[in-house]
């Protein structure tokens, strides 16, 4: 009897493991990497530096609300509310930073706000028990119309110059917000899969009453993926005050459902407990390639929006049908 | 055997394969009409694999059926049930905020008016007189809610809707897994009434008790083979169908009581605890280590309510639980954990696993929210899961494989081992072996007398009376959210403890008569 599951734990090891292990993420990785060769085919521009800087700039802001949605989906819930707490941090902090003319103070704010927004879905969602669907559309409301009301519907152009730079800076010709933001998704995932925060996450997602049995504190465990998605919030809020160096009381609306759209088309499940931040990732590349490419290819804005639809639809059929094969072949 | 009726359905060489798995392999089975025919096995032996054959849940690789004497196809359930087999499986397929009779008549077409409009009085008027053929008229109302009726009435529920399509042969997934020994009792009666009108039953099930008790012949089968084909009850032991079973002998299937030299101390006092609105009425007891205690009675006595309050999963009105000493929290399972108390809870699916999650996880979670700092440690996680699926015999494919990849037997061993990782001096276990193979049943049974002999306290909740008699010290009987008595092993005996759970202090008259006359 010494030891089966040692084992047979060696012989599933290696290649067939992260077979496995990483479906999802193989699955999209190879969509996108099957889209770029049609597209770079198509149009000679896609595959330049120059193109893939565009690229990166495109996905930046998307790729760090889907960084803290996709915590708040893997706990069974969702934040409706990122892109518009994320214009409204903007507003926030544009306003601090236009009348003090006071770069850090109006950073500050941005996150601040950012944060305070998702501590109230948490702590409404987790500790309160209402249902996060309607908390988070409420939330969205608010934000987007506190937006108009805070600055009279006219943005805000005066913020200092220094604010650029930020976006601006480079190193190696790159610009270092994206390796900034490539190191938040390195840091947040290694969060996800090696502390408890991470842990519990998944866990509630997985089945919360399991959780609270076991002793998970479910109630804050639920609230931090929201303050985590509004702090994400706050710092895309950032990024676009530096890259226009002025506020539009529009900015961040319909965002939330790009976030959304990249953590699902990189294998994250709606029910909760299932998905990862490699997953994410390529999810915003890939949902950003799309659109990019079909930018090069002169497609109307209208017939990308089709397109991105399709995509998502696509790639759950895709994803529900494996499953099914999966299910009957292990039986 | 009563007397045999006419052939209804003869099954030859039935196979099922998935992919390399040989679910069912070349298996022949017979039903006749008016006869209840066992289906026994160890989990993963392939009985629902048979069952959802013949029912027309899954359609065979290989094999023939005949029914009432004629060759069919049965590609769906639709088909089935339109000759005449009904399936009742665990899940029922029932809908819980529908009535008895829209429950019942959903699916028949004559009652709508026009094709379109729903009857409901014509419905409810003939499911009074379904329900009347059993008896049944009085307790079960057509027009309630069906979320309304105990699991036993919705069971029969369910056997009635089969009886409404005119079902010859009826076939029952576990049907008593959920039941006391009396509502067990009831839905043996509807059995007996319609093998009397030449029904053919089906009976897919884990208890013994019940096969001798209201079985014709036994079909047994182990890893999607037939080893014993339609033998006459009669020619059975309870020694001879496990052998059948497991493929060998097992010598005491409890095992042998497991001495030990602990100080049986008092651990867990539970003090005046009253909750649920007034259901649980002033509880009283204490538990001590290296002994366990079991608590006995009927379905809806209220010794999963006790436990959950004690535990904190539900929280309860007044009252104290001291736990060594220290008065636990009431509500929080999080420092019932952390002073030592943990409690397996009786669905292991929806509150013990975390089913789309690693097994590294699920074995290591509880242990690990109770640690301080942030980090997991993922080492010593490793080492743990390997250590407890040695000590458990788990067969566990991959440290990785999901919660749900386990047999049923095998994911109790987890809920288990989690618990265990806590370093729990007071263990709960809430129906320990609930649908899981008797082997593992026997690797449980091992597993909880050696923790009590390591000097824990574990508290076992069971309607299994065998179960109880066999593996515990002291026994509580509750009925009606009380605790009605106390007895040592000693002193107790099925029927004692029956009749405690039956018929609560009452049963002290009897209980002293019969121990005089003894």
């Amino acid at each position: 009897m010494k030891d089966t599951a040692l084992k047979s734990g060696a012989r599933h090891s290696g290649l067939q493991m992260v077979l496995t292990n990483y479906r999802s993420e193989i699955g999209v990785f190879v969509a996108l990497i099957l889209y770029c060769a049609v597209i770079s085919v198509l149009s000679p521009h896609f595959l330049t530096g120059r193109n893939m800087l565009n690229l990166f700039s495109q996905l930046s802001v998307v790729g760090l609300l889907a960084i803290g949605e996709l915590f708040v989906l893997l706990t069974g819930g969702i934040d409706l509310s990122v892109g518009n707490t994320m214009g409204l941090s903007c507003m926030a902090g544009g306003m601090v930073m236009a009348s003090t003319q006071n770069i850090a103070a109006g950073i500050i704010v941005a996150l601040a706000i950012g944060l305070l927004c998702g501590v109230v879905n948490g702590y409404l969602v987790g500790y309160v028990g209402l249902p996060a669907f309607i908390v988070t559309l409420g939330m969205m409301g608010i934000t987007r119309n506190a937006d108009y009301l805070m600055c009279g519907g006219i943005g805000i152009n005066n913020l200092p110059e220094g604010i650029k730079m930020l976006t601006k800076a480079k190193v190696l010709g790159i610009n270092v917000y994206y390796i900034i933001i490539i190191l938040l998704f390195i840091l947040m995932g290694w969060i996800l899969s090696n502390t408890k925060l991470g842990r519990n996450t998944y866990a509630i997602g997985s089945n919360k009453n399991a959780a609270r049995l076991s002793g998970v504190n479910t109630k804050l465990a639920t609230l931090l993926p929201y303050a985590i998605s509004g702090l994400f919030a706050g710092i895309g809020a950032v990024i676009l005050m530096s890259r226009f160096a002025a506020v539009d009381p529009n900015y961040g609306s319909g965002n939330e459902m790009n976030a959304i759209a990249a953590c699902v088309v990189g294998g994250t499940s709606l029910a909760g407990g299932k998905g990862s931040m490699l997953g994410t990732f390529i999810g915003v590349v890939l949902m950003a390639c799309i659109s990019n490419g079909l930018d090069l290819l002169g497609v109307s804005p209208y017939w990308q929006g089709v397109t991105i639809g399709c995509v998502i639809i696509g790639v759950l059929l895709i994803e529900t049908y494996s499953e099914k094969v999966r299910g009957k072949s292990k039986k | 055997m009563e007397s045999r009726g006419t052939l209804l359905l003869k099954a030859e060489g039935m196979s099922k394969f998935y992919g390399p798995v040989h679910a069912l392999e070349d298996v022949n089975f017979d039903l006749y009409r008016g006869e209840v025919h066992a289906l026994m096995g160890e989990n993963g032996a392939g009985k629902s694999t048979l069952s959802k054959l013949i029912a027309g849940i899954e359609t065979p690789t290989a094999g023939k059926l005949e029914f009432d004497g004629k060759p069919v196809v049965i590609p769906t359930p639709q088909v089935a049930l339109k000759l005449g087999i009904a399936m009742v499986t665990q899940e029922f397929n029932s809908i819980p905020h529908m009535t008895v009779a829209e429950n019942i008549f959903l699916g028949h077409s004559e009652m709508y008016k026009k094709g379109i409009y729903f009857d409901k009085h014509r419905a409810e008027k003939e499911t009074r007189e379904l329900l009347k053929l059993f008896d049944m008229d009085e307790s079960i109302n057509p027009a309630a809610k069906l979320s309304t009726l105990s699991v036993a009435e919705q069971q029969i529920v369910e056997i009635v809707k089969a009886v409404s399509y005119n079902a010859q042969m009826i076939i029952l997934d576990e049907p008593t897994a959920s039941l006391s020994n009396m509502e067990a009792q009831r839905l043996f009666q509807v059995i007996r009434d319609l093998k009397k009108k030449q029904v053919g039953f089906i009976l897919v099930t884990h208890r013994f008790n019940e096969i001798f008790e209201i079985s014709d012949r036994i079909t047994v089968l182990r890893d999607g083979k037939l080893v014993l084909p339609g033998a006459p009850m009669e020619e059975m032991t309870e020694q001879s169908l496990v052998r059948a079973m497991v493929g060998r002998e097992m010598v005491n299937f409890y095992g042998e009581k497991v001495e030990n030299t602990v100080q049986h101390d008092e651990i867990l006092r539970v003090e005046h605890l009253c909750g649920r609105g007034g259901f649980l009425k002033d509880i009283s007891f204490v538990a001590r280590k290296g002994e366990i205690t079991g608590f006995a009675g009927l379905v809806g006595a209220g010794r999963t309510e006790l436990m959950r309050a004690v535990f904190g999963a539900d929280s309860y009105d007044s009252g104290a639980v001291y736990l060594d000493g220290v008065s636990l929290k009431k509500g929080s399972p999080r420092t019932s954990i952390k002073y030592g108390l943990s409690m397996a809870t009786e669905d292991r699916k929806s509150e013990g696993l975390l089913l789309d999650l690693s097994l590294i996880m699920n074995t290591c979670y509880a242990k690990t929210v109770q640690k301080k700092g942030w980090i997991l440690p993922h080492k010593s996680e490793k080492a743990d899961t390997l250590k407890m699926a040695e000590m458990f015999r788990t067969k566990i494919g991959n440290i990785h494989d999901k919660g749900s990849s386990l047999s049923g037997g095998n994911q109790q061993k987890i809920v288990l081992s989690k618990w265990l990782l806590t370093n729990p001096k007071v263990l709960i276990v809430d129906e320990p072996t609930r649908g899981i193979d008797i082997a593992a049943k026997a690797d449980i049974y091992t597993i909880l007398k050696n923790l009590a002999a390591s000097g824990m306290c574990v508290i076992v909740v069971s309607s299994e009376l065998p179960e109880i008699l066999g593996i515990c010290d002291r026994v509580m009987v509750m009925k009606d959210g009380e605790i009605v008595k106390h007895m040592e092993i000693s002193e107790a005996s099925e029927e004692r403890i029956m009749a405690y759970a039956s018929l609560g202090r009452a049963a002290e008259k009897i209980d002293s008569e019969e121990t005089m006359k003894a």
